[in-house]
């Protein structure tokens, strides 16, 4: 009977971090070459805890990542706040021989695919997780 | 708490549990790409304007571009862009680009003549139209080539309340933010058509966030 309360106390624990993880949404990217031996690279991760992730990242990292382009930061959080806003949207389609990207957003994520005769990449991003990793590198930036 | 309340309470707990792990299962069985099935864009948003760009190239390549921005976020968003060129919504003109021309001055006497015809040439290459017309100036352009085909024809149309808001700024400026501004408040306006032998060029704005045609 003990053993059920803590099984069952860490199976609640366990789904409760699990729906909290992916309460908002999942960051999903695709790469698949299109070669014999061409590699597809898939990644799926809750949006909750990419903004966490970047406490990881040294500061130095984050330093050199935004030298020299000070308004990244706000313009990704000013974009990805305004973007909410709208319905969902065809934003940017460029159709050239046999590329094609296209940039838009579907139920709360920025998706952008891009096809090409050797790649297809497709990433799904929900907007909220822009908006708190923009935040939270601004807080950990140097101009912070 | 007897043992029934509290072997109901174990069961309820377990119940939910059971219904968020399979919620949480029937998430996690969505293949991670491609992006899941597309609706449609939705219809825009009552009073949202939005700029639209498409280019339609021809045979054999068939370019394509089409861009549908909603001018209220390029209002919104423009002020946050800080380059050489572009501050706080304006853009800083050299004098190399003003070619020595006091634009403000060539605006002034536009807008303050009553609508006619200020500029027409026409030539073997070129048919060249400037005019103002209820309260919009109109460019229109025509490169004549052997190959009719291969002919091109560019009209513009912008509002004169949108030029006025362009130079509203100072003397090298143009303020692009504040042009958007009255542009927001104008109706559908077709504003930048080219046409030649190699593509279709059209930036308009309307009220759909869609560039296809209806």
């Amino acid at each position: 009977m003990l053993l059920a309360k803590i099984a069952l106390g860490i199976g609640g624990s366990v789904v409760l971090a699990g729906v909290y993880a992916f309460h908002e949404g999942a960051l999903r990217v695709s790469v698949q070459e299109h070669r014999p031996d061409g590699a597809h690279f898939s990644l799926f991760l809750p949006a909750a805890i990419v903004p966490l992730a970047v406490h990881a990242v040294p500061r130095q990292e984050l330093e050199n990542a935004f030298r020299g382009d000070a308004n990244a930061l706000p313009l990704l959080r000013t974009l990805s706040k305004e973007l909410k806003n709208y319905p969902n949207s065809d934003f940017v389609e460029v159709r050239d021989g046999e590329e094609h990207v296209r940039v838009r957003t579907r139920d709360g994520n920025l998706q952008i695919d891009v096809e090409t005769p050797q790649e297809t990449v497709h990433v799904a991003c929900p907007l909220e997780m822009i908006d708190d990793l923009a935040r939270e590198l601004e807080v950990r930036s140097p101009a912070a | 708490m007897n043992k029934l309340s509290r072997t109901l309470a174990a069961l309820a707990g377990a119940s939910l549990l059971l219904l968020a792990v399979s919620a949480l299962a029937q998430s996690a069985k969505q293949p991670p790409a491609p992006p899941p099935p597309q609706s449609a864009p939705a219809p825009a948003v009552k009073g949202d304007r939005w700029l639209h760009i498409r280019v339609d190239g021809s045979a054999p390549k068939k370019e394509m571009v089409r861009v549908n921005l909603p001018i209220e976020l390029a209002i919104k968003v423009l002020p946050a862009i800080h380059n050489e060129h572009l501050n706080n919504g304006r853009v800083k003109l050299s004098a190399q680009e003003m070619h020595d021309a006091d634009l403000r001055v060539i605006i002034d006497a536009v807008r303050s003549s009553k609508d006619g015809e200020f500029v027409t040439v026409q030539s073997n290459e070129h048919d060249v139209r400037v005019a103002k017309q209820g309260g919009t100036l109109l460019i229109r352009v025509h490169e004549k080539k052997a190959d009719k085909k291969e002919a091109t024809h560019v009209e513009v149309r912008v509002p004169m309340k949108v030029v006025d808001a362009l130079l509203s700024a100072g003397h090298d400026e143009l303020d692009v933010a504040a042009a958007l501004n009255v542009l927001a408040a104008q109706g559908d306006t077709e504003l930048v058509t080219v046409k030649d032998g190699e593509q279709t060029v059209r930036i308009w704005l309307d009220g759909r966030n869609s560039s296809e045609e209806l």
